[in-house]
């Protein structure tokens, strides 16, 4: 029989699993679950299962990561985060020195050596303005959609400095300067509120060593004209994963199949 | 004399006679420019019988103590509330300023001398402004929050300050079926907790005094009470102590020009 495992991300906003079978990626995808761990890892796995025609006795072993990774019964382990992140971008980029992951709710930046090891590694998950949800928010309060705001953003020569770090008042900076005489162009505003967040991560990640290669992902990695930004402040070229929100469920789901893998040699 | 204290969200004036105030108001619209400033004293003056002209001297502060056209001078906020609390509370210490969008800790001396200061005004958390967006997602009025604090019964804790987070969370309480009231608690606490950091920061000698508008919230005194171990003195109206500390000034700055 073919050995199946599952790696299950549950984010703040969204659940993300991967199932490998042999080493090779059978699924991934990402489910909407605002939701508890236990209910959120379920949902995630049961659309999984239905895509893949499997059902949970199909798969050898799961591996769960994520801030509540322990409130998952069905997992047989669980990883941090960064564990299982830097795992999965190894894969993918196997020179990796750098990771950057920018997430709804946190962003961290760690290095990685040439064994793989983590050894530095810096966190932000007290403050909203250095992490995605400060673009969801200024999107909202312009009523734009993210991908509005992006394609604007992208048309932009120039862009306004918003000088607070908090959401909150620079939410108020941005709403003076949609009401500016004379009127600053929106693209120039929303050009701003990427280079806002940029610059907010870049200020982390400056914490630990920028060595390339330098990898960029977590769902704000999709993000066109916040790659754009960060990548004028980092020297070396930011390499994004095709699927950047996926990469630590891939890590968990590589980290299960080891786990299988030992399990069954016994 | 007259004191006014230009804040972020509000205006508050104060009007002195003979050492004694005689009229104070609390402007809580958002007006443009000079605009808060020419109000916030219109109300003070209404039903004194007295007109701009009658005042002596005026001294503006708070962040837009520069728009004050009327005013003689300006002194900081830090000073004005230090200096307000003094007056009232001379056995105050420490004060604990939580405004609409920054909060300090201020300690003082026997003779109301400043000797260490804090302030937050990079973080809207733990101010006046969190819990207003908060107000607004629960759908609540912000004056209420005090009220609906002691209907709580069960101890909610969030384990946030931002905003951004705290109204995730908050959400998420809600789709629950969390009541509304405990979900409060957990927010003055938040404040609270903010507070006192603030303060850790600074030293926290009684007496402890707190001021702004946001201490008019019961439910955040208590557990600033709880955390601090303190009983701390508020003025009757808190919200208008620095208006009250800019107006003992005129009368200082008054006097000392007489001299000359």
């Amino acid at each position: 029989m073919v050995m199946k495992v599952a790696g299950i991300d549950i984010g703040e906003l969204t659940t993300k699993v991967v199932i490998l079978e042999e080493g090779n990626i059978l699924y991934h995808g990402i489910a909407i679950t605002a939701d508890k761990a236990e209910i959120a890892a379920r949902k995630a796995i049961e659309i999984a299962l239905q895509h893949t025609n499997l059902a949970m006795l199909d798969l050898s072993y799961v591996l769960a990561t994520g801030m509540t990774r322990n409130g998952v019964s069905f997992a047989n382990d669980t990883k941090t985060i960064i564990t299982c992140l830097a795992k999965g971008v190894r894969r993918l980029f196997p020179d990796v020195r750098t990771v950057i992951d920018v997430g709804a709710e946190s962003a961290a930046v760690f290095n990685i050596d040439g064994a793989g090891r983590v050894d530095s590694f810096t966190l932000n998950d007290k403050c909203g303005a250095g992490s995605g949800v400060f673009l969801e928010s200024m999107a909202k309060m312009l009523e734009m959609s993210i991908e509005d705001m992006v394609d604007e953003a992208l048309r932009a020569d120039k862009a306004v400095t918003i000088s607070n770090t908090c959401t909150i008042f620079a939410e108020q900076e941005v709403l003076s300067y949609t009401f500016a005489v004379p009127p600053v162009p929106m693209a120039e505003i929303v050009a701003g509120i990427h280079e806002s967040l940029a610059s907010r991560i870049f200020g982390l990640a400056k914490r630990v060593r920028i060595v390339p290669e330098v990898v960029l992902c977590g769902g704000v990695a999709k993000n066109r004209a916040f790659v754009k930004s960060l990548n004028k402040r980092v020297e070396s070229e930011l390499l994004v994963p095709e699927e950047p929100q996926i990469i630590s469920a891939l890590g968990a789901a590589l980290l299960a199949a080891e786990s299988a893998t030992v399990i069954k040699g016994n | 004399m007259a004191g006014v204290d230009i804040g972020s969200r509000t205006g508050k004036a104060v009007v002195m006679e003979d050492g004694n105030i005689i009229s104070s108001a609390i402007c809580d619209t958002i007006l443009k420019g000079t605009e808060i400033a020419w109000t916030t004293m219109k109300r003070t003056l209404a039903g004194t019988g007295l007109t701009l002209d009658d005042i002596q001297y005026t001294v503006a502060t708070g962040y837009g103590r520069f728009v004050v056209p009327y005013a003689h001078g300006n002194v900081s906020e830090v000073s004005c509330h230090a200096r307000g609390v003094h007056y009232l509370f001379p056995s105050a210490r420490t004060i604990l300023d939580i405004g609409g969008q920054d909060s300090k800790a201020i300690n003082i001396n026997e003779q109301g001398r400043i000797t260490n200061f804090f302030m937050n005004d990079m973080c809207a958390g733990g101010t006046g402004k969190f819990l207003e967006v908060m107000a607004d997602l629960l759908q609540i009025a912000f004056e209420d929050m005090g009220k609906l604090h002691f209907q709580s019964r069960k101890r909610i804790l969030f384990n946030v300050k931002c905003v951004l987070f705290a109204k995730s969370e908050a959400l998420t309480m809600l789709r629950e079926g969390i009541e509304k009231c405990d979900i409060v608690a957990g927010l003055n606490d938040v404040v609270a907790t903010a507070g006192f950091a603030l303060l850790s920061r600074a030293s926290i000698i009684k007496d402890l005094s707190l001021t702004g508008g946001v201490v008019k919230n019961a439910g955040v005194v208590e557990r600033i009470k709880e955390k601090t171990g303190l009983e701390p003195l508020l003025a009757p109206d808190p919200q208008i102590v620095g208006a009250l500390g800019a107006a003992l000034f005129a009368q200082k700055k008054y006097l000392a020009k007489q001299k000359t």
